[in-house]
């Protein structure tokens, strides 16, 4: 680890149109950042390896487009490069991996396990930290996929949940193909979408086609987990099943990000917009909201956030949490601001201003 | 041109997959010539001849 990011620093790791950075900080009040990485590049994802506190992972084309996508890995600090193969489908396929968008650990005792979901969607794992990569068939060529039709970000797979108490059991989220879990390690999948909405359907409540726009687990450590939708918000009990829609309460159905609490249940936070149709805050202030409750109820905070005035957007992974007590909640804009909470939520510093603008914001603890 | 990008691809591990897709395909912001000519059609079963030369290049688009 460079001397600049100490050991034990939080790290929020900031992908951006232009390249990626590292904002640090050892007290979460005075923060330095590192970068840019991965320059002039979009990048979809940047992750620290929560499991070594050193290997940062970029989901980036290669010199911004043209040479197609790649996986980036470096030390924390220090310069990243592609990793020897991207994710590939099977040859013959007649598919062809357009962008990575999601970059997952795998589990915690499987450190050079790491998952990427790509668009077109697909689920792709390494078990040597990038190297290579294997395909999930039973997902990628799922006998629903003919009909698989991308939202306006694209077909991605975006969203890769994996149990910390069972890494066979996984979970993904499409957009506008819904969510599927497997707990056979990704031998077989079901779709999970009963109870969610898709209202640009004939049949509100198909099997799949939802739009799903980003899952976490809760905290609770049973299974149970929060979903931002395009057509609401949601919770998951612990048994899967049916979905419950907990949108009520909050200004709009329509948002992007959704971070759950690391250690107290049933707790998450999410950054509602206007809708589909003007992908802006409400009234032009910035704001996110705090369930403790699984969803019941909903409280907004705004203290230290813009507005009004503030006609900007969040995107799918523009909002995250760290692991401290209490909780550093982290939400980065697609123009360029980003804004810490170290109160769990309950206020707001803006940590920089005039970053390019904002694909993905993640934290974890600098090893 | 399949054969080029293979022995290209043995020297410098990796490019091959910079130039075409898993599937075979051109990648859409990459233009390769011959003899300054660029090639319109399928990239692997482009023709070449001893003596060809040839141009691998990024369009220059972005934003």
């Amino acid at each position: 680890m460079p001397r600049t990011i100490k050991k034990g620093s939080v790290v929020v790791a900031v992908g951006t149109k232009k390249g990626g950075f590292l904002f640090h900080s050892s007290d979460r009040r005075k923060w330095s950042v590192a970068g840019p990485f991965m320059v002039g590049n979009l990048v979809y994802h940047m992750i620290l390896d929560p499991r070594d506190g050193r290997t940062v992972y970029g989901a980036s084309p290669v010199w911004s487009e043209p040479w197609g996508p790649a996986v980036y890995r470096g030390r924390a600090g220090e310069t990243m490069k592609p990793t020897e193969t991207a994710p590939k489908f099977k040859e013959g396929s007649d598919l062809a991996v357009t962008r990575i968008w999601h970059i997952e650990p795998g589990p915690a005792d499987a450190p050079e396990t790491i998952y990427a979901g790509v668009e077109p969607a697909a689920l792709f794992r390494s078990d040597d930290r990038g190297g290579t990569w294997q395909d999930f068939e039973a997902l990628n060529y799922h006998p629903t996929r003919k009909e698989w039709q991308p939202g306006n970000g694209g077909l991605c797979l975006h969203s890769v949940l994996v149990d910390p108490r069972n890494p066979k059991h996984l979970v993904i989220g499409i957009s506008a193909v819904g969510a599927f879990e497997s707990r056979n390690g990704g031998r077989s999948w079901t779709t999970e979408n009963q109870g969610v909405r898709a209202g640009f359907m004939p049949n509100k409540y198909p099997e799949w086609g939802q739009c799903v726009h980003k899952l976490a687990w809760d905290a609770s450590g049973d299974g149970s987990i929060f979903q931002q939708n395009h057509c609401g918000t949601y919770h998951r009990g612990p048994d899967g099943g049916g979905w419950t829609e907990v949108t009520k309460g909050l200004p709009s159905e329509f948002g992007f990000p959704i971070a759950a609490h690391p250690h107290t249940k049933h707790t998450a936070f999410v950054a509602p917009l206007v809708g589909a149709e003007n992908r802006v805050f409400p009234k032009g202030q910035m704001a996110v909201w705090k369930t403790t409750n699984r969803g019941r109820s909903w409280r907004r905070s705004t203290k230290g956030l813009p507005g009004p005035g503030a006609y900007m957007g969040v995107l799918r992974e523009g909002m995250t949490v760290d692991a401290n007590d209490p909780v550093g909640v982290y939400i980065g804009t697609n123009t360029g601001q980003l804004f810490a909470s170290r109160d769990e939520g309950e206020s707001w510093k803006m940590l920089a201003d005039f970053l390019p603008p904002i694909l993905s914001v993640s934290a974890s603890v600098a090893g | 041109m399949g054969a080029v990008l293979r022995a290209l691809n043995a020297s410098f591990p990796g490019i091959r997959d910079r130039v075409v897709d898993e599937a075979g395909r051109r990648r859409p912001y990459v233009n390769v010539f011959v003899n300054e000519e660029i090639v319109m059609g399928s990239l692997p079963e482009a023709k070449l001849k001893a003596g060809d030369t040839v141009h691998i290049l990024p369009s220059v688009a972005g934003g």
